[in-house]
């Protein structure tokens, strides 16, 4: 049980630091763009065990959103996200499922399911994850025109950023 | 009791994700109906203490520039000082010493640009005498007003927020408007109010129009960068260049006013 959570717990640990300490100073551009940004703490959400019931996976979603939105200033909006995304991961997980399907035991990594299956995952999850979080910041104040050109622009880097740090951290295979 | 666990069991995830959800949303909008700051607020303890922490890191790399800008500061303000004991009578000093503005100087441990709704947290408290309403300024510019306060930091209502209002004035003929921020570009206010047969021009400098307790009059704000009158409307919409970079702020003075507690007993009073 223990060694089971352990990698989750520093893996949180580490990405909430990264994103809060580092990722919340990054300005992208001017205008439209400053309120794209950088997400790199779903993948914590991304990798939580397949055997957790989806009311647990949602309630630590929900407060991982919570941590963040405590730093960013924005309540309620990454911890709405989060509880969205953390809600729809079955069915993406189902989307992109391997011909031989899932066992519960096995890790959400890509030594476990290949680098072409964790890229469209993590496409699809960070879609998914930026678009409620950039509806829930206009909901807020902002404007639909711009919406779309920020998700797009958080979703790639936040994508190629998502995958960068896996190669680093995760060498093998 | 079993029928219970199965439902649980089948409609768990359902449950948590609506229940959660609409928790969020109320918080989102909670946050922006009302001003108060609800739960999650990093002037509260254990984030507020790691924030100051990495400022404390981030203010040790840019030493260098802040004493060059102390600097320039100082200077600006001997000269300043200089330059009126040149010219003001000798009764005057007395007048200074009575001067109604203290100001507290503060250090910015967190500030955000790229939000729709900005909001800055600095390390004076309630311990320093910081009170929720006073204005915050920069060596050159305005920079918001607070708006709650813990006994070691509190949180500033940015001028780059939707709910921040500003009296401003044209410094070259004292026609008075209000500022605030459109959300559109991190350098840039809008003054608004000054009715359209008075006389503006590109370049005008803004100040602070000292017409409320917050802010002293005379301070600069920034430089009328175009106008034009709205179709319909009986004023101005000035856009106004920002002196200050309030991307790159470390230090920031909290505005006291010796006789806040005085004028504001007063209009509690003319309100009843």
């Amino acid at each position: 049980m223990n060694s089971e959570v352990r990698p989750h717990i520093i893996r949180f640990f580490f990405l909430v630091l990264l994103q809060v300490l580092i990722l919340r100073q990054v300005q992208l551009g001017e205008d439209w763009l400053r309120f794209a940004e950088i997400l790199i703490y779903p993948l914590i959400i991304m990798m939580l065990p397949m055997r957790w019931s989806p009311a647990i996976l949602i309630l630590v979603a929900f407060f991982i959103g919570l941590i963040i939105d405590s730093f960013y200033d924005t309540p309620g909006v990454h911890a709405g996200a989060s509880t969205f995304s953390a809600f729809v991961r079955p069915l993406v997980l189902q989307i992109i499922a391997p011909r031989a399907g899932y066992d519960p035991k096995q890790n959400l990594t890509r030594a476990t399911f290949g680098m072409t299956w964790l890229t469209s995952y993590t496409a699809i999850f960070l879609l998914i994850h930026i678009l409620a979080v950039q509806l829930l910041t206009v909901f807020t104040f902002y404007y639909w025109g711009e919406l779309l050109l920020r998700t797009g622009f958080s979703w790639i880097l936040s994508v190629i950023i998502i995958l960068l740090a896996d190669l680093v951290f995760n060498p093998k295979s | 009791m079993i029928n219970l666990l199965y439902f649980l069991s089948r409609y768990g995830g359902v449950l948590a994700f609506v229940i959660l959800e609409l928790l969020s949303v109320y918080m989102v909008v909670q946050y922006n109906q009302t001003q108060r700051d609800i739960y999650l607020n990093s002037s509260r303890f254990y984030s507020g203490v790691l924030l100051e922490k990495t400022a404390k890191l981030r203010h040790y790399a840019s030493m260098a520039e802040i004493a060059d800008s102390l600097a320039k500061e100082n200077a600006a303000l001997y000269n300043r000082l200089y330059s009126q004991l040149a010219i003001t009578p000798r009764e005057n000093e007395v007048d200074s010493l009575l001067a109604p503005f203290e100001f507290i100087p503060a250090r910015v441990i967190k500030n955000s640009i790229n939000q729709p709704n900005n909001n800055l947290t600095l390390n004076k408290g309630t311990i320093d005498g910081v009170q929720p309403g006073m204005g915050v300024v920069l060596s050159k510019g305005v920079l918001g007003i607070v708006r709650n306060t813990s006994s070691h930091f509190c949180r500033v209502l940015s001028v780059l927020n939707s709910q921040t209002f500003v009296s401003a004035a044209i410094q070259r003929n004292g026609s008075f408007g209000v500022i605030h921020w459109d959300g559109v570009s991190p350098s840039r206010v809008i003054l608004e109010e000054i009715p359209k047969h008075l006389d503006i021009q590109i370049g005008d400098t803004v100040v602070t129009s000292g017409h409320s307790s917050v802010f002293p009059p005379g301070l600069e704000i920034g430089k009328v960068a175009n106008y034009y009158v709205p179709s319909g409307s009986n004023s101005f919409r000035i856009e106004v260049d920002l002196f200050a970079d309030l991307s790159r702020i470390n230090r920031a003075y909290i505005i006291r006013n010796r006789y806040w507690d005085e004028l504001q007993s007063l209009e509690i009073t003319e309100d009843k």
